[in-house]
């Protein structure tokens, strides 16, 4: 008769091997029995701690929503109120602080360099020059200076910008 | 009613309210000769407008002495007439708001000869200065109105 060994045991008890009709030795189906027990306390603790993890993360999850939704708002500072305004309109902030910088990076670049001296108007003999927009300069609605040119221009200096009517008689041979 | 509405209405009824309701302007002015002499020269009084005064056209003179000044106080469409040492002038507020002064000028010579009639609207708190040249001399009428 074939001497079963522990393997030929475990392998029987795991259906992996039939050896039951060696197994009229009573040591061997205790062994065989005990296995099995064995095995089926393994699988059931197995399956229990698989199952514990789960649904105690489950809990802790819904344990913290619980506290949210259960707990009073408390009277906070000022400074929270406004950290938690800022918070919650971050996208509004952001986008706002980049269109004003936007809009004042256009202004710059289409301002100009200020205090232009030059004419403004030149009575009969020139154009108008273009003029910074930032500054409104004087507006002459009408002038007249009978017996004369005139000239009209800006003088801008540390002391503020002035607006100068120059007027020099016809019969003047040189200008200004 | 909350007082958050009566805050709102206070602040309406102040921004309604024009600044300058009563239409007055407040103005001084200057009168200068202006020549060229060995020894440049701008008195204490022209210490508002010495830069502009160094500055061309300016410049083709380096004296400058104060003929008169004054300040007068312009109703709307009353017409002011500052004393000149040369000439005459007159000044008309004809409208303005904070910032702006519509504004008639007009300047005669020693002669009685009329040298500029001028309408122009001024930012207030800016000089405007009306030059006649007389020969190789100048004529200045400078007027600063807020």
């Amino acid at each position: 008769m074939k001497k079963l060994h522990d393997i030929d045991l475990m392998e029987h008890a795991d259906g992996e091997a039939d050896h039951g009709d060696l197994l009229r030795d009573p040591a061997a189906r205790a062994k065989v029995e005990g296995l099995g027990e064995l095995g089926e306390l393994l699988r059931g603790h197995l399956e229990l701690s698989a199952d514990a993890v789960p649904s105690a993360r489950f809990e802790q999850v819904w344990d913290a929503v619980d506290k949210g939704i259960a707990q009073p708002e408390k009277r906070r500072g000022v400074w929270h109120s406004i950290g938690a305004w800022f918070e919650r309109y971050r996208g509004h902030v952001i986008t706002g602080v980049v269109s004003a910088g936007a809009v004042a990076a256009l202004a710059l670049v289409l301002r100009g360099s200020p205090g232009s001296d030059g004419p403004i108007a030149n009575h009969g003999t020139g154009s108008p020059t273009v003029t910074p927009v930032a500054y409104r300069p004087t507006e002459i609605e009408s002038l007249d200076t009978p017996g004369g040119d005139s000239t009209v221009f800006n003088l801008d200096d540390e002391d503020g910008p002035a607006t100068v009517i120059w007027v020099t008689p016809a019969d003047t041979v040189e200008g200004i | 009613m909350s007082g958050r509405f009566w805050l709102a209405l206070a602040v309406v009824c102040a921004s309604a309210v024009p600044a300058f309701a009563d239409d007055k302007a407040e103005c001084d002015y200057l009168e200068i000769s202006a020549s060229t002499s060995k020894d440049a020269a701008i008195d204490a009084d022209l210490k508002p407008l010495e830069k502009k005064l160094k500055k061309p056209p300016f410049s083709s003179w380096n004296t400058f002495h104060k003929l008169a000044t004054g300040h007068v106080a312009l109703g709307k469409l009353k017409a002011e007439a500052p004393k000149l040492e040369q000439g005459h002038a007159s000044f008309l507020l004809r409208d303005r708001t904070d910032k702006r002064l519509e504004l008639t000028i007009t300047l005669d010579d020693a002669a009685g000869k009329r040298v500029i009639d001028n309408k122009q609207s001024a930012n207030a708190g800016e000089w405007l200065l009306f030059v006649h040249n007389v020969g190789d001399n100048g004529h200045i009428v400078a007027l600063m109105c807020r």
